[in-house]
C-alpha cells in the first residue's frame, strides 16, 4: 500500500484548486490534463477477488466501490492473459467524457491524450520509486465502460499492472 | 541567498473537507517558499516512515533536508478544518529529541512539539506554535541580529503577560522583552498588525472564495520571510504580501508562485470600524435543534463565530425550547436585532426556511451553509434574493466574520 500511495501521490494527487463555472473545481495534478479538468479517473484493483478502488485525487484516498469485484475480475483476467503477474496492482483508467464535454465541444482527442499523458507519467514515477509499471495496450472496454457504468457515461481508456520486482 | 527553515514535518489529517497529507509548520512553510522560487533547506526530525515522504516532498518542491531521527512522527487528526486537532505520538517534555542546531544567514523557525532547534541567524522569523505556552526565541539561547515574531492574538497576550491587551500594547511590551524588530500579531479577519519601528501599521486580510484554513498560519509564516529576509520588503509591505499570499493558499491548497500570485485578485476586507471598542456584530444563528447532530452542529457553529468576538443569538442555547407563544416572539425579536444571519440550511427545516426569509424581507444579510441542498432548486428562492450560499462549512463561518466585520 505505500508503494502505491506513493505512487499516486507523485503522480496523480491534486496540488491546487481552482474555482470554475464548469460545476466542478480545475485541478492542478503534477501530470496535465486538457482545461485542467482531469476527466480521466484511476481506479485500482490490488488483489483478485476484490473491488476496484476509486482514486480520489483531491483527498489522497483510495475509495472502495462496492459490488464492482466481478467486473473488476474480469478486467483481471483480461489482463493476466496479456501479463501473468497476480500480485501486481491493476490499474484502469476511466474517462469521462461528460466532464471534459463541459468546456470542449469535441473532447474525444483530448481525453486519449489525458490517457496517453497519465500513463508516460505512472511509467517516470514507478521509475523514480523502483517500481514495476506495465501498460498493457488494451483500453478495458467494454469492462471499464458499460459494464460499470450502465448509463453509459464512462468509458476505458487504458489499463496498467503495477507491482514490486523480486529479483534472485 | 538561502532560507533554513526548521521545523516539524507531522502528518495531517482532516475527515471533512478530506485531506491526508505530511506537510507539518516546517515542510509546508519549506514548500512555499521553494515554489515562490527561493532555495530552501529544511531542517527537521523524521521517522522512517515520514523520512521517505519527506524524500518526495523534497524531490517535488526541490528543497533540501537535514534530517535528523525520530522513532515517530507527530500526527494531527481534524475532524474538520476549524476543530481543535488531536495530536498523536508527542513524546513527553523529558523524552524529546535533542535540539537542532542552525547557524545560518536567514532562518525561519517554528516550535515543535517533538524537539527544539536552537538558532544564530542574521535575520530570523519566529512562530512559537505552541497551543500551551509561548516560549520566548531567545528561551533556548537562539539569538539574530534582526528577529520578526509573528504571533495570533493569544499567543502575543500569553507572551506579554497581558491577558486582556490589546494588540498594540502586546506588541510592543514583546518587541521589547524580547529584541525584536517586528511583531505581527494575526486577527483573522481584521489582518494583522505590524509593530516595527516603534510605530503598529494595520495590513487587510484578503477576501477569498473558498477557506481552508489547515496551514494558513504556516504559509504567513513563510511569506513573510521570503519578502522580509530574501526580497528585503519594509515589514509592512512583506506582511501585506504575505497575506495576499496566504489568501492564495487559502483559496486553492496550493502554493503561490510569482505569476500565479500577480493574477490572482482577491479583495482586501476592509473593516468599517478599527475604533476601540468595537461594538460586538450580532449574528443570529439560525438552524434546526431536534437531535444530537443538528445540536452538535450548532454548538459548533456558534463556538467558531464566537471566536472571533462576534455575538451570537442562539434559539437554543438564548432562547430555548417551547411553546410557539412562548419562543416565536423572541426568535423574532432577535432577528430584528441582529446584523446578519448565520444559517444552517440541511434538512430545509420550515423555521429555519422562515426565519432566513424573514431576515432577507428586514434586508439583513444571510449567510447559507448547506452541503446537501447546493446546486438543487431546493435553494432557488435564497438564491434570487442575495443569500451568500456555501457547502464548505469553513468557508461559511468566514464569509460571515467577514460580513460581520465589513458591515
Amino acid at each position: 500500500m505505500d508503494d502505491l500511495a506513493a505512487m499516486l501521490e507523485l503522480c496523480c494527487r491534486t496540488r491546487e484548486l481552482q474555482a470554475s463555472d464548469l460545476g466542478f473545481d480545475l485541478e492542478f495534478r503534477p501530470h496535465p490534463s486538457a482545461g485542467a479538468i482531469h476527466s480521466v479517473h484511476t481506479l485500482v484493483q490490488r488483489e483478485i477477488d476484490e473491488d476496484w478502488m476509486y482514486y480520489d485525487a483531491q483527498a489522497h484516498q483510495l475509495v472502495s466501490l462496492p459490488g464492482t469485484s466481478a467486473v473488476a475480475n474480469v478486467a483481471r483476467n483480461a489482463a493476466d492473459e496479456l501479463v501473468p503477474a497476480t500480485n501486481a496492482s491493476l490499474i484502469a483508467l476511466v474517462a469521462e467524457p461528460d466532464k471534459a464535454a463541459a468546456k470542449y465541444k469535441s473532447p474525444g482527442s483530448l481525453i486519449w491524450r489525458d490517457a496517453g499523458v497519465l500513463l508516460g507519467y505512472f511509467s517516470i514515477c514507478a521509475e523514480a520509486l523502483a517500481l514495476s509499471f506495465c501498460p498493457l495496450g488494451i483500453t478495458g472496454q467494454p469492462m471499464l465502460g458499460r459494464d460499470l457504468d450502465e448509463q453509459g457515461r464512462l468509458c476505458g481508456v487504458g489499463m496498467a499492472l503495477l507491482g514490486r520486482t523480486h529479483l534472485g | 541567498m538561502a532560507i533554513h527553515v526548521v521545523g516539524g514535518f507531522y502528518e495531517e489529517r482532516c475527515t471533512r473537507p478530506a485531506w491526508s497529507h505530511t506537510f507539518g509548520s516546517g515542510g509546508r512553510a519549506a514548500a512555499a517558499i521553494a515554489t515562490y522560487g527561493t532555495e530552501v533547506i529544511f531542517h527537521t526530525y523524521t521517522s522512517p516512515k515520514s523520512q521517505r515522504y519527506l524524500e518526495m516532498v523534497a524531490a517535488a518542491y526541490k528543497l533540501d533536508i537535514q534530517t535528523n531521527s525520530i522513532e515517530r512522527a507527530v500526527a494531527f487528526s481534524y475532524l474538520h478544518d476549524l476543530a481543535n486537532p488531536h495530536i498523536a505520538h508527542v513524546p513527553p517534555a523529558p523524552s524529546r529529541a535533542a535540539p537542532l542546531q542552525i547557524q545560518q544567514d536567514n532562518v525561519v523557525r517554528f516550535g515543535m512539539l517533538e524537539g527544539n532547534a536552537i538558532v544564530q541567524a542574521q535575520w530570523a522569523v519566529y512562530d512559537p506554535q505552541n497551543q500551551e505556552a509561548p516560549v520566548a526565541f531567545g528561551a533556548n539561547g537562539s539569538h539574530a541580529k534582526h528577529l520578526a515574531l509573528v504571533l495570533n492574538s493569544w499567543e502575543a497576550q500569553q507572551m506579554a503577560g497581558l491577558p486582556e491587551g490589546d494588540a498594540q500594547t502586546c506588541a510592543c511590551k514583546i518587541a521589547q522583552e524580547q529584541h525584536a524588530e517586528v511583531v505581527i500579531i494575526k486577527q483573522g479577519a481584521q489582518g494583522a498588525l505590524v509593530w516595527a519601528n516603534q510605530r503598529a501599521t494595520q495590513v487587510p486580510a484578503y477576501r477569498t472564495q473558498n477557506v481552508w484554513k489547515i496551514g494558513s498560519g504556516d504559509c504567513f509564516v513563510a511569506y513573510f520571510a521570503q519578502a522580509w529576509m530574501e526580497q528585503k520588503l519594509a515589514p509592512t509591505v512583506a506582511a501585506d504580501f504575505a497575506s495576499r499570499a496566504t489568501a492564495y493558499y487559502v483559496d486553492t491548497k496550493g502554493f503561490a508562485t510569482p505569476e500565479t500570485l500577480e493574477t490572482a485578485h482577491y479583495p482586501p476586507i476592509s473593516p468599517k470600524n478599527r475604533q476601540l471598542p468595537v461594538v460586538p456584530k450580532k449574528v443570529y444563528l439560525a438552524g434546526p435543534f431536534f437531535h444530537l447532530g443538528q445540536i452538535w452542529l450548532i454548538e459548533q457553529a456558534r463556538t467558531l463565530l464566537q471566536s472571533t468576538g462576534l455575538q451570537v443569538i442562539s434559539p437554543f442555547h438564548d432562547i430555548g425550547l417551547g411553546t410557539a407563544e412562548d419562543v416565536v416572539p423572541l426568535d423574532i425579536q432577535a432577528i430584528k436585532d441582529c446584523d446578519l444571519v448565520f444559517a444552517a440550511v440541511d434538512g430545509l427545516d420550515p423555521g429555519t426556511i422562515f426565519e432566513l426569509g424573514y431576515a432577507r424581507s428586514l434586508d439583513k444579510p444571510v449567510v447559507i451553509y448547506s452541503e446537501v441542498q447546493v446546486g438543487t432548486e431546493s435553494l432557488k428562492m435564497m438564491q434570487g434574493t442575495g443569500c451568500e450560499i456555501y457547502a464548505n462549512f469553513t468557508t461559511a463561518i468566514y464569509a460571515t466574520r467577514w460580513r460581520a466585520v465589513e458591515s
